[in-house]
């Protein structure tokens, strides 16, 4: 049965998928009544998927009082779940090596069976690999903090987050006169690992004949756990730090001598430490052609925040590469669907997407022309989790069309992480505290 | 342009109305400060503007409406001196006696019978997230506190040194009859005398007042009026910044200052130095040239960490006090869960705690660690401490605020969705309260402070030591021959209260805060 359910909702994605293809199109094949019936229709089957199948979900569910058929506003107020979900599980198990109890957290919080064989991990990286041998794909992601955060994949919602940005970005690809052929990829993250800002990279060589990386090694849980815990944060990954920029652009180089352009993606901060490095020696630009692609936050983990309009005067002036073939997502491991950020400076929301706005309660907002909170989602291409989720993000969503072409809802500015101050007030305290 | 204004005791809210200040009409309310002694009334455009959300009484929620504070914009030149040591010397000819005339003039203004008490608890009713109950209590608290005895009883305590009560230190040179020692020139001294040495005098020691910036929190009703009430009682001079979240009993505070000076010229010079005024936490032109070592000797700082962090990098050069961020908890012991009506008791005592102003004091307990058997025990304390909180929303209604209502449904849905959590009102926007069994440690950042209480379980309550840090300023313990056993233990991790469970708020004349004793770090022990 619930099989069953899941097939369908994954149906309705390609179908979805179909429609957010006609939507980048922009040729007026786009039938948006339509796909809004569609996308109502597979939130609400993956709503009662969700309830039937994780078991977190269905105790917020029974809490809250809502049954299998709920209408969307009461799904949105009473069941969007929240990133912390992703690892609300006790960081003591991690170091205890107890993987019996994140296996059994993991169950809880998803969909999908895990192999009893994750149990015996001998650490954090065998783990993932047992639950990828039994066809399970979890990815992580961390803050400051130090705590990963896990977010699994059966099969099908794995496929989902493959295949939903490629159905309506190849457009953008398309009319900047991309000759993929002609580039090589050069990616300012590591070669390998389960982060999920590292997929974009193992993407872009599923396209590229040549992928470089700024760090060629695969990132491994254990160590980037071991790097963000607060007491040593920065000291290990320091070392070489300086040496792989110097490779990477000797690497730049290389495609330029050989007269390739090259599609670089990185975070906004790497980006900018290439383009001072490369000003420092006074390096050529990239060969004509050439496209940037940011991702990963506007914030380093120092707090520092990249200036977007100095990023890409310099991104211009140091890479060559113009304004226009600067692309940008607005993504998270949590979300199969990445927002592109348009030459106007809009997220764009694919119709694959149902986008909420909440209030200071955490109450959605009525979906107004032009609303202003926090950012959440509905995203009915994900089965394996519960994809109902409110972020951290503040932002203002406007839905008339764009100037751009497309249609529907999109972000407009700047992307900034919810404060907490208010609420922690005087007691409140004590960031690093644990009770 | 903002002005200075005069407003007399008698009839002094018939003065206050014909100036429009402190008067709710139309949504905004006009806010008078002090700026070294001069009451300044906001006009034209040099005003701050405080938007306030008003609150439904009966269900102590917001109700959609708004109301606005306009305050006099002040400049750091209004708020600082010229010739600091003058100002020194002046303050410490106020006889004691006659500050505390003056203080209990001003307290009796401000008591909630009197004409300008009403009006202000009127005037803070209508925003304030306090019950009816717990808001009498600040403002009683506030007049009461500066009432002569109760000044005079915290200065003689606090500034006691062997048996002379304080304020004769504050009043004169006095004697000090302690052992002592000539120094290593002493011999000299006398080996290099022509003839015989006079006798020396005796040493004596006297806390001369100092200057001092106050830089308040606004968790609380009480924090600006207390803070300014150590200003005064240790016959100082200096700046108190009011709290955004709770402006007007300052400005009530400075209108009696104000208002009772007239009866008492001795103590004039204290009002002269004394500046009860606004301005948005990290305006740097006023910041960057008010603390100005030259200046000030003291600096106090009350809040957040940011706050803390920014003013405490701004006072480099001048001591600076701080009261960071702390929190209570309340160490349950297993006895409490023996049976029902042991439970029943215990739970009764342990949301008192809770209560104090709302959870959001230093000193109000977040967490409770409980020492049960099995998770069946622990559930069973957070049944009952639930049904105390119920019982406690009849008594002394609280909700949630919007943002701490979204903080809590986080929790819910993020990072405690595997916790049990017991709602007083229900999940959702209908809670008011809740208890949350824990099978983790939490992280305190993201508590929203609002009658929530985190569980955890612990096997033995000295367990709960490992928890205990210098962020923990109270520890309530139950039973009290539990408390007695871990009281030095709890210490040990630089925990200012081991208090009876229920009794976190008990308070009395001369306690330290934060470890110190404040009065004692505020004033200038001068050797003479």
């Amino acid at each position: 049965m619930v099989a069953a359910t899941e097939r369908e909702i994954h149906e309705l994605g390609g179908q979805l998928r179909a429609a957010a293809n006609a939507w980048a199109a922009r040729d007026g094949s786009f039938d948006e009544l339509a796909a809004t019936r569609l996308r109502h229709h597979a939130i609400a089957r993956c709503h009662a998927y969700y309830r039937a199948t994780i078991p977190a979900y269905r105790r917020l569910c029974a809490e809250m009082d809502v049954g299998d058929t709920a209408p969307l506003e009461l799904l949105a107020e009473r069941c969007t779940v929240t990133e912390d979900l992703f690892k609300s599980y006790d960081a003591r198990w991690v170091g205890d090596r107890d993987f019996a109890a994140l296996s059994h957290w993991l169950r809880d919080v998803g969909a999908e069976a895990v192999p009893e064989s994750a149990a015996a991990a001998r650490d954090v990286d065998d783990w993932l690999d047992r639950l990828e041998a039994g066809r399970l794909h979890v990815l992580y992601s961390s803050g400051t903090s130090g705590k990963l955060s896990f977010v699994p994949r059966g099969e099908a919602s794995w496929n989902a987050y493959r295949a939903n940005g490629p159905s309506y970005l190849m457009y953008r690809v398309q009319r900047l006169g991309i000759d993929l052929s002609a580039m090589d990829g050069a990616v300012l993250g590591f070669r390998g690992g389960r982060m999920g800002i590292q997929q974009a990279g193992a993407e872009l060589s599923r396209y590229l004949p040549t992928v470089r990386y700024l760090y060629d090694w695969e990132i491994r849980a254990e160590t980037l756990r071991t790097l963000l815990t607060p007491s040593i944060v920065g000291a290990p990954v320091a070392v070489g730090h300086d040496e792989a920029y110097w490779r990477f652009l000797a690497a730049l180089r290389r495609s330029s001598d050989a007269d390739r352009a090259v599609w670089l993606f990185g975070a906004p901060y790497q980006v900018h430490r290439l383009c001072a490095l490369m000003q420092a020696i006074d390096a050529p630009p990239l060969r004509a052609g050439s496209v940037v692609t940011l991702g990963g936050g506007w914030k380093a983990f120092e707090g520092e925040r990249v200036d977007r309009s100095t990023l890409g005067a310099l991104i211009e002036a140091t890479l060559g590469v113009p304004a226009e073939r600067v692309l940008e997502a607005y993504a998270m491991v949590e979300l199969n669907t990445p927002l592109m950020r348009c030459p106007q400076d809009r997220y764009h929301v694919p119709p694959i997407l149902e986008p909420w706005v909440f209030d200071d309660a955490l109450l959605p907002r009525l979906p107004e022309e032009d609303v202003t909170g926090t950012f959440g989602f509905m995203d009915p291409t994900a089965t394996s989790y519960p994809a109902f989720l409110a972020t951290s993000d503040q932002v203002r969503l406007v839905r008339a069309p764009c100037p751009c072409g497309l249609v529907g809802p999109a972000v407009v500015g700047e992307v900034r992480r919810t404060s907490g101050a208010e609420v922690r007030g005087c007691g409140g305290i004590l960031a690093t505290v644990r009770a | 342009m903002s002005t200075p204004m005069a407003v007399a005791a008698p009839g002094l809210c018939d003065g206050l109305d014909r100036a429009g200040l402190l008067c709710a009409g139309a949504g905004v309310i006009r806010v008078p400060v002090l700026t070294r002694g001069r009451l300044v009334v906001p006009e034209g455009d040099e005003v701050i503007e405080i938007v306030e959300t008003t609150i439904d009484r009966a269900t102590m929620r917001a109700d959609g409406g708004v109301r606005r504070l306009l305050l006099p914009r002040v400049a750091a030149a209004d708020l600082t001196y010229s010739d600091p040591a003058t100002v020194r010397a002046r303050l410490a000819a106020v006889p004691f006696g006659e500050l505390c005339r003056w203080l209990d003039t001003a307290a009796a203004l401000l008591e909630p019978d009197a004409p300008l008490g009403a009006r202000l608890r009127a005037l803070v009713a209508a925003t304030s997230e306090l019950a009816d109950p717990l808001l009498d209590a600040a403002l009683w608290l506030n007049a009461a506190s500066l009432n002569a005895a109760a000044v005079r009883e915290v200065v003689d305590r606090e500034l006691s040194i062997g048996a002379v009560p304080g304020s004769r230190f504050l009043d004169e040179w006095v004697e000090i009859d302690a052992p002592g020692w000539e120094g290593a020139t002493g011999p000299l001294r006398a080996a290099l005398a022509s003839g015989p040495e006079a006798p020396a005098p005796a040493p004596r020691l006297r806390a001369l007042p100092t200057l001092q910036v106050h830089v308040t929190a606004g968790n609380a009703p009480v924090v600006a009026p207390m803070s300014a009430l150590r200003l005064l009682a240790t016959r100082s001079g200096g700046v108190v910044k009011l709290p955004s979240g709770s402006i007007l009993p300052g400005a009530a505070l400075a209108v009696a200052l104000h208002a009772a000076a007239d009866a008492h010229p001795a103590a004039r010079p204290v009002l002269d130095a004394l500046s009860l005024v606004y301005w948005r936490g990290g305006d740097a032109a006023v910041e960057q040239p008010l603390f100005d070592p030259a200046v000030f000797d003291r600096v106090v700082v009350w809040g957040a960490p940011d706050a803390v962090e920014r003013v405490g990098g701004l006072a480099r050069g001048i001591r600076t006090l701080t009261f960071n961020p702390r929190y209570g908890v309340s160490l349950i012991g297993r006895e409490a869960l023996t049976d029902t009506a042991a439970c029943h008791t215990a739970a009764r005592l342990a949301a008192a705690d809770v209560l104090v102003w709302n959870q959001r004091a230093c000193i109000a307990s977040l967490v409770h660690y409980v020492e049960a058997p099995d998770e069946d025990a622990a559930d069973r304390w957070a049944v009952a401490l639930r049904d105390a909180l119920a019982d406690a929303d009849r008594l002394v209604p609280a909700a949630p605020s919007p943002a701490a209502l979204g903080q809590i449904a986080r929790m819910r849905r993020g990072s405690l969705i595997g916790a049990r959590w017991y709602w007083v009102g229900g999940p959702g926007r209908d809670a008011r309260a809740a208890v949350v069994v824990a099978p983790a440690p939490f992280d305190l950042a993201s508590h929203p402070l609002s009658r929530v209480v985190i569980v955890r379980r612990v096997a033995r309550l000295d367990e709960a030591a490992a928890f205990l840090h210098r962020g923990v300023s109270t520890v309530g313990v139950h039973p009290e021959p539990r408390r007695l056993e871990l009281r030095d233990a709890v210490a040990a991790h630089g925990v200012s209260n081991v208090v009876p469970l229920g009794r976190a708020e008990r308070a009395f004349a001369g306690m330290p805060h934060d470890g110190m004793r404040v009065l004692a770090e505020l004033v200038e022990w001068t050797n003479g």
